[in-house]
């Protein structure tokens, strides 16, 4: 699962996310009083298959877009490149091999949150992916 | 070589061709079956039966790989000008190794199912041609 998680994370190297976000891409949780924007990528769970000589590992991960910025620009900007760097891409993963990244459900919330400079309104947008990978 | 003690796990069930086992294959099943006649007569209170003849078929499922040697021969043995060939280097293995039910067979049919959301899939119909076996040390 690193593998994997590595795979998607080398995939935003030099892309409009990485650029939007200042390279603020982290795994599991963003660090403690991180500037804004961020997106957090997330494994939410991970079914294996057995056919026969071969393992597929079915894999639902999340995106999640943070932004404190007024307005749906800036976090729309993030949806955008996220969905044009994922949708049906293409990873090169060590040990396995992708099947495909389909994107599935979006969610949206947001809500007021202490921050370094304040209470502020975090707004979150969520987009999860489908993968499977054949190894 | 010996019969299992203990139950199989469906995973490590194969199917072989040519003795080597087809990737990606998903599970198999397999139906035995014995024709009665009735010959149940007026007065008796309980039926009885003659026995005829006896026969077996099946299918096996995969997620569909052409490039899979074992899968592309199953496709080719159907689809092509003259089907109805029959295969006789089929096996089905409980254990992956030695527990099988051997015989020969043809192709019947097969269905491939797509979806835009999941993985392309293949199911085989198979009809047994002769006696089938079941072995230890296939």
């Amino acid at each position: 699962m690193t593998n994997l998680l590595a795979a998607l994370t080398t995939k935003t190297t030099g892309s409009t996310l990485a650029t939007l976000t200042g390279g603020r891409i982290y795994t599991d949780e963003a660090p403690a009083g991180a500037a804004f924007p961020y997106v957090v990528l997330s494994i939410i769970s991970t079914v294996p298959e057995y056919p026969a000589n071969k393992t597929i590992e079915n894999v639902l991960i999340q995106f999640s877009l943070v932004s404190t910025s007024p307005g749906l620009a800036e976090i729309g900007a993030l949806l955008a490149a996220l969905r044009a760097l994922y949708d049906d891409a293409s990873l090169t993963i060590t040990d396995s091999t992708l099947v495909y990244c389909i994107r599935e459900s979006f969610g949206a919330f947001t809500m007021e949150a202490a921050t370094p400079s304040g209470t502020t309104t975090i707004r979150q947008w969520t987009q999860d992916y489908s993968l499977a990978t054949v190894s | 070589m010996a019969y299992n003690t203990t139950p199989f796990h469906g995973k490590v069930t194969r199917v072989e061709k040519n003795n080597v086992a087809m990737d990606f294959a998903g599970g198999w099943s397999l139906t035995v079956a014995l024709d009665m006649a009735d010959i149940s007569r007026h007065g008796q209170h309980w039926k009885e039966g003659l026995p005829g003849q006896a026969g077996w078929s099946g299918s096996f499922t995969a997620l569909l790989v052409l490039g899979n040697t074992e899968q592309k021969a199953f496709i080719d043995n159907l689809v092509t000008a003259t089907p109805g060939t029959k295969l006789t280097d089929v096996k089905f293995l409980l254990d992956g190794t030695t527990n099988a039910f051997n015989g020969n067979l043809y192709i019947t049919g097969v269905s491939i199912g797509t979806s835009n959301t999941d993985k392309v899939s293949a199911t085989f119909n198979f009809q047994g041609d002769g006696a089938l076996t079941v072995s230890d040390a296939a």
